[in-house]
């Protein structure tokens, strides 16, 4: 009960997270390599900042810094093939 | 099919469509796009009275009328468009419209905000909705999102989309702290829940009201506030619990029923969990620039926290290190949907300006117009807003000393 979905595309659980960051993910990139957290149709518009605190126990100066987040792409959004 | 204009505005909030306004009146062919079919962005949901004004601040209505404004000067608005990336020319690419591609000269990126999530256990059941849906729900579609309603998370949205539902028939079982966790961090503390308060007394709706909040804000120190006997402040007919936590919501396929329990001054879990039942629970976590076209379309990114976290770099007149690319509105820091339609008239004179057009306004009129917007709002979503607009005109100036500005 307490192991709660923190990516919601994904289906990436608060405990697969932090498996990651003990495996040694130490910002958001590496997390979402470990565990697909990110890699959803929302591209980490819901669950990137969650991810984020999470690696930031105790919350850091670092803050959201760009290094800390993952880089956005295109396409940005979901996108039809025939439009690409 | 591939289009050329003189100037892009991605974004059809209030933001975007008064720069649009003022780019066309400088004589300029203007194409809005925007990824919802309407017009308006976030000030479609928006439906208060405004006490600093005297009337009702009627989003829908104020979109209407700059739609129609921006329309009479020949501005094009794509409605349904998704810009799904912007190239180094600027070129932006374009799905859900038959325009393939926009090719403008200068382009403006008013994308709004993005609002942050705060993941509670059964937050992923129906039934469970984020406090722009919210608002959205209640005030454009006028649906409630349940029949009784709990509000996890004491912010000024929250409490405005509060007592908007509260407004229109909903029953608000009450407005709590979000869940301490992990994730939530400082949202979770019953001071600066309180603090916030001060952020939003000018909305409550009658005099005695506004006093209590402002004098509950504002007269509570943090040492006050642990020696809270009473949990539960009254704001506009709505229940804040100050010293309650959300911690969990249940039910069987959709929200039946959520948990609660005391907080102690310093944050921390005490007591009993207790279930209320409620059919829906709207979670407000805050908002933050939504970056990803900026950032896709190169432009450098700085964190300034008391902006609401990553923000394009940009100059005094929303002008960014790269040639003729404009930022405007949430995009370059979380405020008011006032600023938002100053900053827009300030960055169409800039867009205008870069492309050797005349404006009506001046640059320092245009800056000043923000800054005044600023202090009318009758919203703070971010409370040290001012602190963050310096510490952008510090990292503008160290990138100019650099000799990174393009421009
Ligand atoms: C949930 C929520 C509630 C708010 N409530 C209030 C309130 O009650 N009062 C208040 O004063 N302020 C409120 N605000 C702040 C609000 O954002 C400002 O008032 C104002 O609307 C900001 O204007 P804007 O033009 O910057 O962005 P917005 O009004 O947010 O408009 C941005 C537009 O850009 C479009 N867009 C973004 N990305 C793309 C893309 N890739 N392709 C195509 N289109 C795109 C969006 O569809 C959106 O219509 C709220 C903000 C949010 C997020
Ligand atoms: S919630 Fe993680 S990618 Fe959408």
């Amino acid at each position: 009960m307490n192991d709660v979905i923190i990516c919601r595309c994904e289906g990436v659980r608060l405990s697969e997270i932090e498996q990651a960051i003990r495996e040694g993910a130490s910002a958001v990139p590496g997390v979402k390599k470990r565990t697909r957290a990110g890699m959803g149709p929302c591209q980490g518009r819901v669950c990137q900042r969650v991810v984020l605190q999470l690696l930031q126990q105790p919350p850091s100066e670092a803050g959201e810094s760009p290094d800390a987040l993952q880089r956005s792409r295109s396409p940005v959004r979901p996108t039809l093939l025939g439009d690409l | 099919m591939n289009d050329a204009c003189d100037v892009a505005v991605v974004g059809a909030g209030p933001a975007g469509l008064v720069a649009a306004i003022e780019a066309a009146r400088a004589g300029l062919s203007v194409t809005v796009v925007d990824e919802f079919p309407w017009p308006g962005g976030r000030l479609l949901g928006q439906l208060y009275t405004d006490p600093r004004s005297h009337g009702r601040w009627d989003g829908r209505k104020i979109s209407r009328q700059l739609a129609q404004e921006a329309g009479e000067l020949g501005v094009r608005i794509l409605g349904g468009a998704t810009v799904w990336a912007v190239g180094r020319d600027l070129s932006l690419e374009l799905s859900g419209v038959p325009v393939g591609t926009l090719r403008p000269q200068a382009l403006l990126l008013a994308t709004g905000a993005a609002e942050r999530a705060l993941p509670v256990p059964g937050w992923t059941k129906p039934g469970v909705v984020c406090v722009g849906a919210a608002q959205t729900f209640t005030n454009v579609h006028h649906v409630a999102i349940g029949r009784r309603v709990l509000v996890a998370g004491i912010d000024p949205l929250a409490l405005s989309v509060a007592m908007e539902m509260h407004h229109a028939g909903v029953d608000v079982a009450g407005v709590v702290l979000p869940p301490v966790s992990t994730t939530s961090g400082a949202l979770a503390s019953p001071e600066r829940a309180v603090a916030r308060l001060a952020d939003v007394a000018d909305l409550a709706p009658n005099g005695l009201l506004r006093a209590a909040a402002r004098l509950a804000a504002g007269k509570l120190s943090p040492l006050a506030v642990s020696a809270l006997r009473f949990d539960l402040v009254r704001v506009g007919g709505v229940s804040i619990g100050f010293r309650t936590a959300l911690v969990a919501v249940e039910g069987d396929g959709r929200v039946e029923s959520a948990t609660l329990r005391s907080v102690a001054p310093d944050g921390t879990l005490v007591g009993p969990e207790r279930r209320i039942e409620v059919d829906a629970v709207c979670i407000s976590a805050g908002l933050y620039p939504l970056t990803d076209l900026a950032e896709i379309a190169g432009c450098p990114m700085v964190e300034v926290e008391e902006l609401g976290g990553l923000v394009p770099l940009h100059g005094p007149g929303l002008e960014t290190p790269l040639e003729r690319l404009f930022v405007a509105g949430n995009l370059t820091g979380i405020e008011g949907a006032k600023v938002a339609i100053a900053q827009g008239r300030q960055a169409g004179c800039s867009i205008a300006r870069s492309l050797g057009r005349a404006t009506l306004v001046s640059p320092e009129d245009a800056a000043r117009a923000v800054s005044d917007a600023r202090t009318s709002s009758p919203f703070r979503f971010q409370p040290r807003i001012a602190a963050g607009r310096a510490a952008m005109a510090e990292l503008w100036q160290q990138a100019i000393a650099r000799g990174d500005q393009s421009a």
